[in-house]
């Protein structure tokens, strides 16, 4: 029975030592067993070798050595081979065994005509026996060697000793050797014995040592076991929530996707009606003697007009902001010239500032780059947001730009400040001014105007120009606006401090593109599905002077191109609608500058994005122009590069 | 010896009788063992002290061609059969016997020859042949055997230089044993002192003759002489 913890360790000690004892007595039962056989074998053997046969004359028989080598050597080793078979480990078998082997040693003795060396077997005897570690087994063996000694010794002395004198007195020497013998075994055996104990006990011990360990091990085990299941349910619920959250993400980017591709078709959709709004107000507004129709109908279409300017800055913003919010937004790095961008957005919205006679002040805090790396459509957008709005709400006084560089290298910043002296923003406002669709209160909107993106988009364009803006101050007397943008490297850039803001030309004042007879001798093929804006660009294009050849599709533009191309009149420049039915414009153009088409193409797309733009270039236009057209813009496009063209 | 350790006799045991049955019944069991090995013994032993067959009629030394008496010194015949293996004791104690003796005496092995037998190179020839100042005799059919009344392998006869018996008996304690024994102790005594302290001890060995006629079994022990 294994140790337990509750049971004593003598206990346990003592059934180990008697399995020990026990595997001990089998052990050796089985080694005499076999030791005992092989006597029994080499006794046959020798009285074979040495007296095969009697004889009396010519007449031989077996020899009676033979037979009682056979009979009575086999009687020897009989029962305690039988003993060691069936009962191992029995205190009679190797009590047998000991009676046996000491009979066997008798006999041999006897056989070799009792020579002194043959007294050898039984001392060999004995400290085989000493095997068992049994005290009470060599004392028997001891006991049948004294007695068969003694007995003989009276009686047949011959057999013992080959002489016929001094048996008694040599038996008692011989027994005395024997009893010597006995001694050193015996004392060896207690020795062996109290070894075993301790073996016994320190084994016992160590079970029960072993036992603690295991239950440790299990109540440890069933812990971690426990810790893992609960570990196990944790990661399961997980997964489970994180599966589920993959699926909500993936349904809130499909949801974002779908709303990404409903604005950007829809703001297709809606620019394309809206190029016709436009262009057609503009030719109601030029066509004949204007100033001679009534003041209300010319009211109507400057409302026209204005309401569609405005629907466009709602689209760009709703486009801007659903491709932010969608991740795809991405801006460019390109060299551009602080100096230059900052005078032309004054000199662009001094025009708006003027109709409040207000006054836009830049002033510089210091040194700046003369070029910084950056997105300078984006830094625009951010400007013009921020002037739009101080210009919006300030009614007197003068709006302020503060522009400067900051911080040390590498982490140099371009800091610009925007100060108006308008009627601030309530300390409510301050947190959501910067979410969508957010301004100051409902009324704004309508007292203002606006889409209420603007900032929101601001912001995160910052944020992409490796920036921020904020809301420095605000009181009622007026807001400062901070916008800090990332310059790009500056080391090997040449600072320059300007005394005065350089002016860009005056774009609204300077003399407006005489379109007249801009595009006159230019044979223009336009390439529209809509039939609105076929009809309003190749109006425009024809009060220019131009000769206009239209077609439906890019299929048809392509067919058209190629066409005259072979019959060695090509078109001076192609206008090519990019989204269009059976062929878009991109495949179109691939296909005509695959066929070695030389002459401009520009790209005319509702679709204002950078990547847009992008696009149109590698698929191979020579320049992009967005919808809805501007009249003076697309006339000045067209002509410049129908020049470049022809030189 | 091939057993199974874990094997009990349970299934060796015939149907109806228990181990704890078969485990009282041991201690008879082992003393039934040990008086059958006692009496085999017992056998043995007796066996081993058995004298073999002997005639004493040959008291003075009979008429022969084959053996000449010494009249100078005392002879002592030593009748082997030439394949007895108890015979090898006799001559070790022979040799003893030479041993001390030595020239004094003319000892004659005397070894059973039968015809149509070639036994004249046998281990005990030779070993015989070892021993110093022996003389060997091959006795053609027994017949000197017979003459001498020697019909046990190991009888030895010593003779006066005048040709009388002093002694007739077996040189060895027992069958194919050696050691101290009154045989030779006797022939010592008689060539070193002159008398012997017995005149006829038992002879143990195997028969020199097939059928030995007339022979006279004197199975115990040994008479002393007169003298």
């Amino acid at each position: 029975m294994a140790m337990s913890e509750d049971r004593p360790i003598n206990d346990r000690a003592r059934e180990l030592l008697e399995e020990h004892r026990d595997s001990i007595f089998r052990r050796t039962d089985h080694m005499f067993a076999w030791l005992m056989f092989f006597q029994w074998l080499a006794g046959i053997g020798i009285a074979l070798w040495v007296s095969p046969f009697s004889w009396a004359g010519r007449t031989h028989y077996i020899h009676p050595h033979i037979w009682s080598a056979l009979v009575i050597g086999g009687l020897i080793c009989s029962l305690p081979i039988l003993l060691a078979n069936y009962y191992p480990g029995k205190a009679i078998t190797r009590q047998t065994i000991a009676v046996g082997q000491a009979l066997a040693s008798a006999l041999l003795i006897h056989l070799m005509g009792g020579r002194i060396e043959a007294h050898f077997h039984i001392f060999g005897s004995l400290a085989f026996l000493a095997f068992y570690r049994d005290w009470k087994v060599l004392t028997t063996a001891s006991i049948v060697i004294a007695v068969d000694h003694i007995a003989r010794g009276l009686l047949w002395p011959e057999s013992l000793y080959g002489i016929s004198i001094f048996g008694l007195q040599r038996s008692l020497e011989h027994v005395g050797w024997v009893i010597f013998e006995d001694v050193f075994l015996i004392y060896s055996t207690w020795i062996s014995c109290r070894e075993m104990t301790v073996i016994a006990n320190r084994r016992a011990e160590m079970e029960k040592m072993q036992s603690e360990v295991e239950r440790e091990v299990t109540e440890r085990t069933r812990e971690i076991e426990l810790q893992r299941l609960v570990l196990q349910e944790s990661h399961e619920r997980l997964e489970r929530q994180t599966d589920e959250l993959r699926k909500a993400i993936e349904a809130s980017e499909g949801a974002n996707r779908a709303k990404s591709s409903f604005l950007a078709n829809m703001s297709h959709e809606i620019r394309t009606p809206l190029t016709a709004i436009l262009g057609f107000a503009d030719v109601l507004l030029e066509t004949g003697d204007i100033y001679k129709a009534p003041v209300e109908r010319i009211e109507a279409i400057e409302t026209i007009r204005r309401n569609g300017s405005h629907l466009i800055s709602l689209i760009n913003d709703l486009l801007d902001f659903s491709k932010i919010e969608a991740g795809k937004f991405q801006v460019e790095n390109l060299p551009c010239s602080l100096h230059r961008l900052i005078a032309d957005i004054r000199q662009l919205m001094q025009v708006r500032a003027e109709e409040k006679k207000l006054n836009i002040k830049v002033d510089y805090s210091g040194p700046i780059p003369e070029m910084i790396l950056t997105d300078p459509t984006r830094l625009r957008q951010i400007l013009m947001n921020l002037l739009s709005n101080a210009i919006k709400f300030t009614h007197e006084g003068t709006v302020n730009m503060q522009v400067g560089l900051v911080g040390k290298s590498p982490n140099r910043r371009i800091q610009i400040d925007v100060t108006d002296t308008g009627i601030g923003i309530s300390e409510e406002m301050r947190d959501k001014l910067f979410q969508p669709f957010t301004q100051a209160d409902g009324s704004m909107s309508r007292r203002f105007g606006g889409t209420g993106l603007g900032l929101t988009i601001s912001k995160r364009f910052a944020g992409l120009l490796g920036g921020d803006l904020t809301i420095l101050d605000t009181t009622h007397s007026g807001t400062t606006f901070r916008l800090i943008i990332d310059p790009g490297p500056l080391h090997n850039v040449s600072f320059q401090e300007p005394e005065t803001t350089p002016f860009a030309p005056d774009l609204e004042k300077s003399k407006p593109t005489d379109t007249k007879n801009a595009l006159r001798d230019l044979r223009i093929l336009l390439v529209e599905d809509g039939p609105d804006n076929q009809r309003l660009i190749s109006f425009l294009l024809k009060k220019a002077g131009a000769e206009v050849d239209l077609a439906e599709n890019g299929e048809l533009g392509y067919q058209k191109a190629t066409a005259a191309s072979i019959a060695g009149s090509p078109f001076d420049l192609i206008l090519m609608d990019m989204q269009m039915p059976i062929m878009d414009g991109y495949t179109a153009t691939m296909k005509l500058r695959a066929d070695g088409y030389p002459n401009p193409i520009i790209a005319l797309t509702a679709h204002a994005m950078a990547e847009d733009r992008n696009r149109c270039i590698e698929a191979g236009c020579t320049d992009y122009s967005t919808k809805p057209v501007d009249r003076a813009k697309l006339i000045e496009l067209i002509r410049f590069h129908a020049a470049a063209a022809s030189v | 010896m091939n057993g199974n350790l874990e094997l009990t006799t349970k299934e060796d045991l015939a149907p109806g009788v228990s181990a704890h049955g078969v485990l009282s019944m041991l201690p008879i069991v082992v003393i039934v063992w040990v008086v059958l090995i006692g009496c085999a013994f017992t056998a043995l032993l007796a066996y081993h002290n058995m004298p073999g067959q002997r005639s004493d009629e040959a008291m003075v030394w009979p008429a022969n061609n084959a053996i000449k008496l010494d009249t100078q010194r005392a002879n002592l015949l030593v009748f082997i059969h030439p394949q007895c293996p108890c015979s090898v004791a006799t001559l070790n104690e022979l040799t003893r016997i030479q041993s001390i003796c030595g020239a004094r005496l003319n000892t004659q092995v005397v070894f059973y020859s039968p015809i149509h037998e070639h036994w004249e190179d046998t281990s005990k020839v030779r070993q015989a042949l070892a021993i110093p100042n022996v003389n060997i005799t091959n006795d053609t059919d027994g017949k000197l055997a017979q003459q001498f009344g020697a019909l046990t392998s190991g009888h030895s006869l010593l003779y006066t230089s005048d040709g009388r018996r002093v002694f007739s008996g077996g040189i060895t304690p027992a069958r194919g044993h050696e050691g101290e024994n009154l045989g030779r102790n006797s022939i010592v005594q008689y060539v070193l002192d002159g008398k012997t302290s017995c005149d006829k001890t038992n002879v143990f060995g195997c028969p020199i003759l097939d059928s030995p006629s007339d022979v006279v079994i004197n199975s115990r022990g040994s008479k002393h002489g007169d003298e």
